[in-house]
């Protein structure tokens, strides 16, 4: 075992760290939710011109860890999960044709945005598919969360059918609109609904590909997880190392001593889980589902609670946008429920654990 | 033991819901915000024509003879149905004024409060002291027959819209830092005194004032010397008082949000899916429920020993705990429960019940943190309810 980067992740570390230094990014929520587009055009364009929007084409697992845990600390809000982990790696389950293929080299190079548009408004929050049904050949229904719809070139939608489907749909195509709902995710999200809407391509797929085809970017938000919690526990540090109470620095109580060293435990496992998932999915393909469902599961619990008692140690301060602390405590909630939430993942690990529901289930 | 109401109390109880039944709008939900919306001010003026803002106070200041668990009932049903409470004019300052104010004060305050047309807000906290509040450094001092106050003040939620400031002082900065504090009544319009909005985790702009809290300057504010409640230097004993008297009165709707959890469980969606049907579902609203009752339970014994009388720093503090970061738990296993959907919070018929549990996710981490954080509270709780010593 051998658990440090290697030369090049570490350049490609440093690198990404200094393209993000030289950005400003806000430390209000409501400053980037007001961003147009909701992402940083200017940082988005150093990303494709560093070739970052490719790396899931190369497998580069590893190097997207890096990537995100740095997003992640820099509090930075870009559509490379959307566009290039999940667009692209449901791409992968249309690829046999070969338009698929030119969209997939289009969006690696950063040329086109794809976004994926899975989830409906069913309360079965394991099954996604439901919202959208297929009906001679055009696709009529609504979807929840679509990231970036205004942004996208192509949207990539999940349809209830026996066995599922996946669509492809040009995001300005007949039929399509777009609402943006408020939503507790400091994110670029809409409900997009479907009349009749004429598809592209297409593909019939089943459950386990679905649920492989997510586990990049169960993976990538994992990362985003680890490296907003390490600036989440750097902020903290830094706050009660200055912060009096009682004629004390806060750092000197034992109680709030016991909370930074339970975020720094937390922090350390979500970050490992991370890079262990990128490496199970590129050398242990039979336990990397086991590995990033419990990534993803632990992530979505270990920062919910990292960003809740980092707020509660900034005490009222906390709750003020100034703080940059209810940044964090909305995009722990919104990343724990987003690309699946505890359900889906739960059901994905129980899966990949042996557990099954029937005899029959599995096959 | 006995956890009845009394054949008095129930029928106040079925009188103060049927009033909701005919009173209550969406408009008036207290959970929105902080604001002083006009179904807040609507809700509460209906209130005070009702006479309910009086129950409990001395007839000679125009109150309506009532046991005090008649206040805590109405509260309680108030919570319940997500309507805005009493306010801590009527709740808490109005009773500091009662027992530490002169006769002048209650005079020309009480009426005015229990008629719903004084509003307080408390000016507590400041940049440096919040836990540590008896570490406060807002001057004031005598000049002639007038109060001279500097200093600035956070997190004053109604500063906006309220008409005084229930203002913690420093008045003798060379006593010990719990006996050089009085507490002053100062107009909110007084010459000097400047309010700037603060921008919150729980503001959503598009409702613009909601959920907004303040930061106010005292600029050589000048204020009659009339307006000290209590004794000079004796200001913490008021304001521990006004905070027991609040504590009295939670208005977290536990029981609202465990039976919202239920009702959303038990409605199939349109593919027939009931989550009442789902193991995990079952086992998280079970286990949330229990939680519920413990902390009801808790607020019982409370309330029991304070309107008997008794003051107890741990059991307030064991309420306040066991209910605020309950709160924060129901409003965080709820999403989870809902998924994606449950991120959103307005502006499509998605929402969930409304988008409640969404927008209060954003509210429920406050609570483990005003009025007392829970850290504080469980300090008190080992000093006075285990009797440990007191440690750094």
């Amino acid at each position: 075992m051998k658990l440090e980067l290697t030369w090049e992740q570490q350049a490609l570390e440093d690198s990404v760290r200094k393209i993000l230094q030289g950005v400003k990014v806000p430390i209000k929520a409501t400053e980037l939710e007001a961003q147009p587009n909701g992402y940083d055009e200017g940082l988005w364009k150093q990303f494709i011109e560093a070739g970052f929007t490719g790396l899931l084409e190369n497998n580069s697992f590893t190097e997207l860890v890096v990537l995100h845990e740095q997003l992640g600390y820099f509090r930075a809000q870009l559509p490379l999960i959307t566009s290039c982990v999940t667009g692209l790696g449901l791409l992968r389950l249309l690829k046999s044709q070969p338009e698929a293929a030119a969209i997939a080299g289009k969006v690696s190079a950063g040329d086109a945005i794809i976004a994926p548009a899975l989830w409906g408004g069913g309360k079965d929050t394991a099954s996604p598919q439901k919202g959208v049904i297929r009906k001679n050949g055009k696709i009529t229904g609504k979807k929840l969360l679509v990231p970036f719809f205004d942004c996208a070139r192509w949207l990539v939608v999940l349809v209830d059918s026996d066995p599922l489907q996946l669509c492809l749909v040009e995001a300005k195509a007949a039929g399509i609109r777009g609402v943006k709902p408020d939503n507790l995710a400091v994110e670029n999200a809409w409900t997009v609904e479907f009349s009749d809407t004429p598809v592209l391509l297409s593909a019939e797929i089943s459950k386990p590909q679905l649920d492989k085809a997510l586990l990049p970017s169960a993976m990538a938000i994992t990362a985003l997880s680890a490296g907003a919690a390490k600036k989440a526990l750097d902020m903290t540090m830094e706050w009660v190392n200055m912060r009096e109470a009682f004629g004390h620095k806060l750092a000197s109580f034992q109680v709030l001593q016991h909370y930074l060293t339970n975020i720094a435990m937390d922090t350390a496992a979500t970050r490992h889980l991370a890079y262990y998932g990128a490496w199970s999915l590129a050398h242990d393909e039979e336990n990397a589902a086991r590995i990033v469902a419990s990534g993803k599961l632990f992530a979505g619990e270990s920062f919910e609670r990292i960003a809740g008692i980092s707020l509660r140690m900034f005490g009222g301060h906390g709750f003020l946008e100034d703080s940059g602390m209810p940044l964090f405590f909305r995009r722990a909630k919104a990343w724990q429920l987003s690309m699946g939430g505890h359900q889906f993942w739960r059901d994905v690990l129980a899966q990949a654990s042996g557990l099954r529901w029937s005899a029959t289930d599995g096959k | 033991m006995d956890f009845s109401l009394t054949p008095e109390e129930r029928e106040f109880q079925a009188e103060v819901r049927a009033f909701i039944k005919e009173h209550f709008r969406p408009e008036f939900m207290m959970r929105e915000g902080l604001a002083d919306t006009p179904g807040r001010r609507e809700f509460v003026g209906l209130l005070a024509k009702r006479g309910w803002l009086r129950l409990g106070w001395p007839k000679e200041y125009g109150g309506i003879p009532s046991t005090p668990m008649m206040r805590v009932i109405l509260n309680e049903e108030l919570a319940y149905a997500g309507a805005p409470n009493l306010g801590i004019s009527v709740l808490a300052v109005g009773q500091g004024i009662l027992h530490y104010g002169t006769e002048e004060l209650k005079k020309e305050f009480l009426e005015g409060i229990l008629n719903n047309e004084i509003l307080f807000a408390y000016a507590y906290t400041e940049p440096h002291a919040g836990s540590d509040l008896a570490n406060l450094k807002t001057r004031a001092h005598l000049e002639g027959d007038e109060w001279v106050i500097n200093g600035e003040k956070m997190f004053i939620s109604p500063a906006h819209y309220a008409h005084y400031f229930w203002l913690a002082v420093r008045t003798d900065p060379s006593a010990p830092k719990h006996k050089g504090i009085s507490l002053l009544i100062a107009p909110i319009k007084s010459k000097g005194v400047t309010i700037s909005d603060l921008e919150t985790l729980g503001r959503r702009g598009r409702f613009g004032d909601i959920w907004r809290t303040n930061r106010v300057i005292f600029d050589n504010v000048r204020i009659p010397a009339r307006y000290i409640v209590g004794k000079v230097n004796q200001g913490w004993q008021v304001i521990s008082a006004a905070l027991d008297d609040e504590r009295l009165y939670p208005h977290t709707p536990l029981r609202r949000s465990v039976e919202n959890l239920v009702k959303w469980a038990n409605e199939p969606d349109e593919s027939g899916y009931r989550p009442a049907e789902d193991p995990q579902v079952r086992e998280v609203i079970a286990r949330l429920t229990a939680k519920m009752e413990a902390a009801q339970v808790l607020f019982y014994i409370q309330a029991s020993s304070m309107l008997a009388g008794k003051r107890s720093p741990a059991e307030a503090a064991m309420t306040k705990i066991a209910i605020s970061e309950l709160d924060a738990e129901i409003m965080s296993e709820a999403l989870k429960l809902f998924g994606a959907r449950g991120l959103i919070e307005s502006g499509t018929p998605e929402t969930i019940l409304g988008g409640e549990f969404t927008r209060d996710f954003r509210a429920s981490i406050l609570g483990p943190i005003a009025a007392g954080t829970s850290e504080i509270l469980r300090n008190h709780i080992a000093r006075h309810g285990l009797g440990l010593p007191r440690t750094a």
